[in-house]
């Protein structure tokens, strides 16, 4: 059985506008221990999902349809009081603005304290003692306990808050761009903590990031969102190789390639559609150079193609794969007609 | 949280300054009011002589910065002068009434801020629901109502159709308290003092309660307070450690300035319900032209006022342990 399952997925907003369908339709799921990337560009509903998941959302947001099994347990159906046991114990978050999540009028250790006494059941004693150890986990001096978070720099805090989030030791960890606000050296150091940490404390981990290059070098799996909706899934290395969406091919030219010096950047023309109305057919269609009539008029069904990578892409042209990849790479595909 | 000596040494210059300053207008802006500080005072049968006399006891016969100098001086040996009414000492006749004041000041202002900050968390966690907007209508009702209307309404009802409280002054009629420790403790006393220091209270009161469900609002919508909750911690602890916590900040502050304002606000109140305080003292000290008296209690007032700004800086910076000395340097 996975640890984690959703199931058609679907987080609203209530907005002045009308209803934002900010996620729609989105189904994954993740094993023990393994690691999936969320990739897509900003407002894609990668972060509305994983506050559906948890199920700490804005106030104008709900979930109309879905479902989210953990372990067997539809999380949107418990009652708000037994959701609070699952939230650090079962399910953890390396927040997206790792940067403020920690309170500024008390030192960092509190937080610590707080969770490991009231969600852990330790002693204040007992407390301290795994304090320290989470510390030393991260890389982060126990001296430093006592600080306040404004004392702390950018990537101090990052592993703040990833020691914090491993603090009950939980099955599933998802990290929200937890390294999108910090330099590529610090960056480094904390990715190669976060695969350290899995490997040795076999958790799973979601990894939400716009950033492919992040997913490539620490995920087994990957979805590719666009728009609340799932364009495509697989292993990592099936997705970024054998790439079946537009959009992912589109993603894939807008990151540099070490492997290829001359590769020319592409990014994708448009912007993402309004989720109060969104077009009729595939979603990314009016962005698409490969659109067909009919991309813009129907929605196309998730299909998919490789069954031991579990690869798939919901396109109406995954049987001309090879043609649009070729295609993708050219810059003139992606220029406005 | 070590206090900083430095920084207080160089905070509580700074406050003298402050008061010097004050203390040089206050003495200015009485001597260029038009006509002799003494006229009102000097009764015209008096014989030339007995007029120079006079004037020689309260050193008006000398040039004006003369005087101030001697004005300077006196202040820095805490003499204030000699009142022209009470014809006693300016700093026993205030010392006389400030305790009256002080007690409705520090009773008021209790009531106000714990009943203010309570009230603003409330209305922040009722935010979007009725309760919020009947809420924000009633503070800004009683904010907006006069003193002395909420004052007299307030006598009107518990004093004379309930009969319930008394009306004025500090104690019945003919008694005196032995001593300050014997009216402060007595029940009596505290009777008489309700109903002045509710209805100050009620004033008092919108400003802490917005402030604090403004701010609240804003800490709500933190990332610190959004994690919490995803933390698992109870919507209570969130609510209280995370958002309260940090929005009464700016509160504390409003309420030590409050203090300031609060001695303001007794020169209403302290007439509505003739109760001796400095507020009282000021307005007869004006009325009846008692120019030393008058400045003295307005120094005093401003004393107070800078004082508990001084405070208020102080407590920041051990709430908020963001201030930092270099921050207030």
């Amino acid at each position: 059985m996975s640890l984690l399952d959703v199931r058609d997925m679907r987080v609203y907003y209530k907005t002045k506008k009308g209803i934002a369908q900010a996620v729609d339709g989105v189904s994954f799921s993740v094993e023990p221990g393994q690691s999936l990337g969320l990739v897509g560009e900003s407002g894609c509903g990668k972060s509305t999902m994983v506050n559906g998941i948890i199920r700490v959302m804005a106030k104008n947001a709900f979930i109309p349809s879905g479902e989210v099994l953990f372990d067997g347990q539809d999380l949107t159906l418990l009652p708000e009081k037994e959701m609070r046991n699952v939230r650090w114990r079962d399910l953890s978050l390396i927040p997206q603005a790792a940067m403020d999540s920690l309170n500024p009028v008390y030192p960092v250790e509190d937080a610590f304290t707080e969770v490991l006494t009231l969600k852990g059941n330790m002693t204040k004693k007992e407390a301290h003692a795994r304090t320290v150890e989470l510390f030393t986990m991260v890389g982060l001096d126990p001296d430093r306990l006592g600080n306040f978070p404004h004392e702390y720099s950018g990537g101090m805090k990052q592993r703040a808050a990833i020691a914090l989030a491993l603090a009950l030791e939980p099955r599933l960890v998802i990290a929200d761009e937890p390294v999108t606000a910090l330099d590529v050296i610090v960056q480094r150091q904390v990715l190669n903590e976060l695969k350290r940490l899995r490997s040795e404390l076999n958790l799973a981990l979601i990894m939400i990031t716009h950033d492919i290059s992040v997913v490539a070098e620490t995920c087994d799996n990957i979805v590719v969102m666009y728009a609340g909706k799932v364009v495509e899934k697989g292993s990592t290395q099936e997705v970024l190789e054998n790439p079946l969406h537009p959009y992912t091919m589109g993603l894939e030219n807008a990151f540099p390639d070490p492997r290829q010096q001359d590769k020319e950047l592409i990014s994708i023309e448009g912007s993402p559609p309004d989720l109060v109305n969104p077009p009729s057919g595939c979603r990314f269609a009016p962005r698409c150079p490969f659109a067909m009539e009919r991309c813009l008029a129907e929605e196309p069904p998730y299909e998919e193609v490789d069954e031991e990578h579990q690869h798939g892409a919901a396109c109406f042209r995954l049987s001309e794969t090879l043609k649009l990849q070729k295609l993708a790479k050219e810059v003139e595909t992606w220029q406005p007609a | 949280m070590t206090l900083n000596w430095k920084y207080i040494g160089r905070r509580f210059g700074q406050m003298l300054l402050t008061l010097w300053i004050i203390a040089t207008i206050l003495f200015f802006v009485f001597r260029l009011m038009p006509g002799n500080p003494l006229t009102a005072y000097i009764d015209p049968n008096f014989t030339k002589e007995q007029q120079e006399i006079l004037l020689e006891q309260f050193g008006l016969d000398k040039p004006l910065f003369q005087q101030y100098l001697v004005f300077l001086l006196n202040l820095l040996q805490g003499n204030l002068g000699t009142s022209f009414v009470y014809r006693d000492d300016v700093l026993r006749v205030v010392a006389r009434v400030l305790p009256n004041t002080l007690y409705l000041m520090l009773f008021s202002l209790i009531i106000a801020y714990v009943v203010g900050v309570l009230g603003g968390i409330l209305l922040a966690w009722l935010r979007g629901k009725k309760g919020e907007t009947v809420g924000i209508i009633l503070t800004l009702f009683t904010r907006s109502a006069p003193q002395f209307w909420v004052g007299m309404l307030v006598l009107a009802i518990f004093s004379f159709r309930l009969g319930w409280l008394p009306s004025s002054g500090t104690g019945p009629a003919g008694v005196t308290y032995a001593s300050e420790w014997a009216k402060f403790t007595s029940p009596v006393f505290w009777k008489y003092m309700l109903l002045p220091s509710l209805t100050l209270a009620i004033y008092l009161l919108g400003l802490p309660l917005l402030l604090m469900r403004t701010n609240m609002v804003e800490t709500m919508e933190e990332s610190y307070v959004t994690i919490a909750r995803m933390r698992g911690l109870s919507e209570r602890r969130v609510m209280l450690k995370y958002a309260a916590r940090n929005a009464i900040l700016p509160v504390v502050t409003a309420m030590a300035v409050g203090f300031g304002y609060a001695i303001g606000g007794n020169v209403v109140i302290e007439n509505v319900f003739s109760w001796p305080g400095l507020g009282r003292l000021l307005v007869d000290a004006v009325t009846m032209s008692d120019y030393p008296l008058a400045q003295g209690a307005f120094l005093l007032a401003a004393a107070i006022m800078v004082f508990m700004n001084f405070v208020a800086d102080l407590l920041y910076s051990v709430l908020d342990p963001r201030i930092t000395v270099e921050d207030m340097g």
